[in-house]
């Protein structure tokens, strides 16, 4: 469940601005974006907490360099990428799952909205990382493809193709396990 | 953006992390802090002392390094006197035994 208060400074970064900048508001203002990225990314709360209090541990380091609160959240997510990325590679932390062994739920019909969501995630969990990562920063940051491939450092093209590839494949699943998937 | 978007964007909603996370990111900065401070007494120590120290260290490591080399030196030397030993003595069995020999 999404935060009010995490809510509530995602959709007015003025409200933390008004504040002065200091490492704890930034920790207040950001906590739940990136330890949100890390979480479904990895789908493993304990790993994510831990690789969300690395990324503010090397904020804190890197504090004097950052100027605005926008390079802090541009930072924050360019950080919190390429650890995640970086730890999944390492521990060879793949989906629990493959995409296609993702089981059909056991209840036929509608399912609730908490269902489909759990479906969802699990579906995104079980992308490659890059695209995976991709559709993170899209579907929770509400990036544009733009900011994705600079944040990633790939060519926008590249974000483009596994945006379209990724969501035929959920798509795709989704019909098939759910059925009533627009 | 279509329904099956709004829904993924929905699903990935971001997420609270678990409690106590701001305190346990503060207890790291001020623990890493710590570490750093130690660090930096010794480095903000009188230039003299500091210095010292350093010497000091170079000191102790050119002496293990020369101790080391005279020990090495010692074994080689004591090596070939060995050496030349067993051949002298060698030397003299074949002596004694060819004179043994009758031609």
């Amino acid at each position: 469940m999404a935060g009010a208060s995490q809510e509530a400074a995602r959709e007015s970064g003025s409200a933390t601005d008004a504040e002065p900048r200091t490492f704890l508001t930034a920790l207040r203002a950001h906590q739940a974006m990136v330890f949100s990225l890390a979480y479904h990314f990895l789908r493993d709360r304990n790993a994510a907490e831990e690789v969300a209090q690395d990324v503010f541990l090397e904020l804190h380091r890197h504090w004097d360099e950052l100027g605005s609160d926008d390079h802090v959240k541009f930072w924050l997510r360019r950080v919190a990428s390429n650890r995640c990325i970086d730890r999944a590679r390492r521990r060879k932390y793949q989906p629990i799952v493959a995409l296609d062994d993702v089981p059909e739920p056991s209840t036929p019909g509608e399912p609730s909205d908490f269902l489909l969501n759990q479906k969802l995630r699990d579906l995104v969990s079980a992308l490659p990382e890059k695209p995976r990562m991709v559709m993170v920063l899209r579907y929770q940051e509400e990036m544009m493809p733009e900011q994705i491939a600079t944040l990633l450092g790939m060519p926008v093209s590249t974000v483009k193709s596994h945006l379209q590839r990724s969501l035929a494949m959920l798509r795709e699943k989704a019909v098939r396990s759910l059925g009533e998937v627009r | 953006m279509d329904d099956f978007e709004r829904q993924l964007m929905q699903a990935m909603s971001r997420t609270d992390p678990p409690g106590a996370f701001e305190a346990k990111v503060l207890a790291r900065v001020a623990r890493e802090a710590d570490g750093r401070s130690g660090l930096w007494r010794w480095f903000s120590r009188p230039v003299t002392l500091r210095w010292a120290s350093v010497a000091l260290a170079l000191v102790m490591v050119a002496t293990g390094v020369t101790w080391q080399r005279e020990r090495e030196r010692e074994r080689g030397e004591q090596a070939l006197a060995k050496l030349e030993l067993a051949l002298k003595i060698t030397s003299e069995k074949l002596q004694k035994i060819d004179r043994e020999i009758p031609k």
